[in-house]
């Protein structure tokens, strides 16, 4: 098939979005459209790039700071459970019952203890990735695959080898999987504490701004801003989570 | 001559069930034992247990040195894809501490896979070069025993032959103890044959 005829596919399914957008740009509900048109979209687009920048910004430096800070307690406490699982295997249900907590619930916990700050943002973000962090890490510190611990141990290699050359390898992916879950939550987490009266700055204050000024062209440009981040995020970690499947023989080469 | 590994009146009985039954076996240095059985006969179990890998319900293993060469089952997890090809066959020369492991490695590497850069990724490799590579990284160990649990299974008829001939060539005086399905490649390193049946082992 030539290059050509095999965009065909590809190409329709775009126009058929576009098209829906479209529609969707046409209905007025109470003598207002929902969002606006692509066109309206694109012709806002070079007067409102600085300020949907800075918007954006704000978001990711608040998700990065939460994902960060959440991930190294993450990683402290994934390591302790995996430590303790063996003898108190309640271990697992706790950790279990942490993660079905649904993050956005401690955010008003957070503002009762830091107030309308931004610790209290970064603090809910934190703890939105840190269960999940913590998850991937208590997986990753599974014992590795029998065959090879035997052919090490039957080699003669001392535990501490056979640590070094198994363990973090063989965790990789389940790690990779838990920094790609965290790194997702925390723009989700970050978005939704932005909605709370108390920033100025970042996509989730500004899709409310937006929507009580009614300027459906700017709501527009933030739901898209955001879906760009997402899947700009989401993109570069599956690139990561395949290398990772590959190299440590998860994946078929 | 004397025992490397000897199996004295050993049983094994999983889940309640008599997998093997007063199994007496003596592997000397030099011996070429080819076991042979039908799916599930516990010839998996047997090789585990002259490894010390698993312990009999009764009877006695008795190793002269711990320690040993392996061949796992399992394509996948026999290697460490995370590694050269290279560092893959010199990590028991490795860990017995001798200096030029990597050459040897790939000296070897170079007699049963050619065709293989001995600085690739084990992870670029197919079923059936990393099976090779399990088979030469046993080769190349200097332990005494060699257990290899269906070495060639996975693998080509040109590259069975070459591992045939490299383990006929390279064995030395090990005790070498191999698990299979196929009479020829049994006959072709010259073993003595025996079948795993109702948890006894009988000549062939």
């Amino acid at each position: 098939m030539s290059p050509v005829r095999r965009l065909v596919p590809s190409l329709l399914v775009v126009a058929i979005v576009c098209a829906c957008w479209w529609g969707l740009a046409a209905v007025e509900v109470g003598g207002r459209s929902l969002v606006a048109s692509p066109w309206q979209t694109a012709a806002a687009l070079p007067g409102a790039w600085r300020s949907l920048g800075g918007h954006l910004l704000a978001t990711l430096g608040r998700s990065a700071a939460g994902f960060l800070v959440g991930s190294l307690g993450g990683v402290a406490l994934g390591l302790l459970a995996a430590g303790l699982r063996r003898r108190a295997p309640v271990v697992d249900g706790l950790l279990d019952f942490a993660r079905s907590i649904p993050p956005v619930v401690l955010f008003p916990l957070a503002l009762l203890a830091f107030g309308y700050t931004e610790l209290s943002r970064v603090v809910t973000v934190a703890l939105a990735c840190a269960w999940l962090v913590a998850l991937a890490v208590t997986t990753a510190a599974r014992p590795p695959a029998s065959a090879r611990a035997e052919v090490l141990g039957l080699a003669g290699a001392t535990r501490w080898q056979r640590l070094r050359w198994t363990q973090p390898w063989e965790g990789l992916a389940a790690l990779v999987v838990g920094v790609r879950s965290a790194a997702s939550m925390a723009i989700i987490v970050a978005v939704v504490t932005e909605m709370v009266v108390g920033v100025a700055q970042g996509l989730g204050s500004d899709v409310v701004s937006a929507q009580i000024a009614g300027d459906e062209v700017r709501l527009t440009l933030d739901v898209l801003g955001l879906g760009l981040l997402g899947f700009a995020l989401n993109a570069g970690l599956r690139a990561l989570e395949a290398w990772a499947s590959r190299v440590t023989g998860s994946a078929p080469a | 001559m004397s025992a490397v590994v000897a199996l004295e009146g050993v049983s094994f009985t999983r889940a309640g069930a008599a997998l093997l039954r007063e199994i007496s076996l003596t592997l000397s240095a030099g011996d070429v034992v080819a076991i042979t059985g039908a799916n599930g006969a516990g010839k998996t179990t047997l090789s585990r247990l002259v490894l010390g890998l698993e312990a009999p319900s009764s009877g006695q293993v008795r190793r002269a040195r711990a320690g040993a060469a392996y061949v796992p089952q399992s394509v996948s997890d026999g290697i460490f894809p995370w590694f050269s090809v290279s560092r893959n066959v010199a990590m028991a020369l490795q860990l017995a501490g001798v200096p030029d492991a990597e050459a040897r490695a790939s000296a070897l590497l170079a007699e049963v896979l050619p065709e293989v850069s001995p600085s690739r990724a084990a992870w670029a490799l197919s079923g059936g070069e990393r099976q090779m590579v399990s088979i030469a990284r046993a080769l190349l160990s200097p332990h005494e025993l060699l257990v290899a649990d269906e070495p060639f299974s996975a693998l080509s008829d040109a590259l069975r032959e070459r591992a045939l001939a490299a383990l006929a060539r390279r064995r030395g005086g090990r005790a070498t103890l191999v698990v299979t399905h196929d009479l020829s490649d049994a006959a072709a390193l010259g073993a003595r044959v025996l079948r795993l049946r109702a948890g006894a082992l009988e000549p062939v």
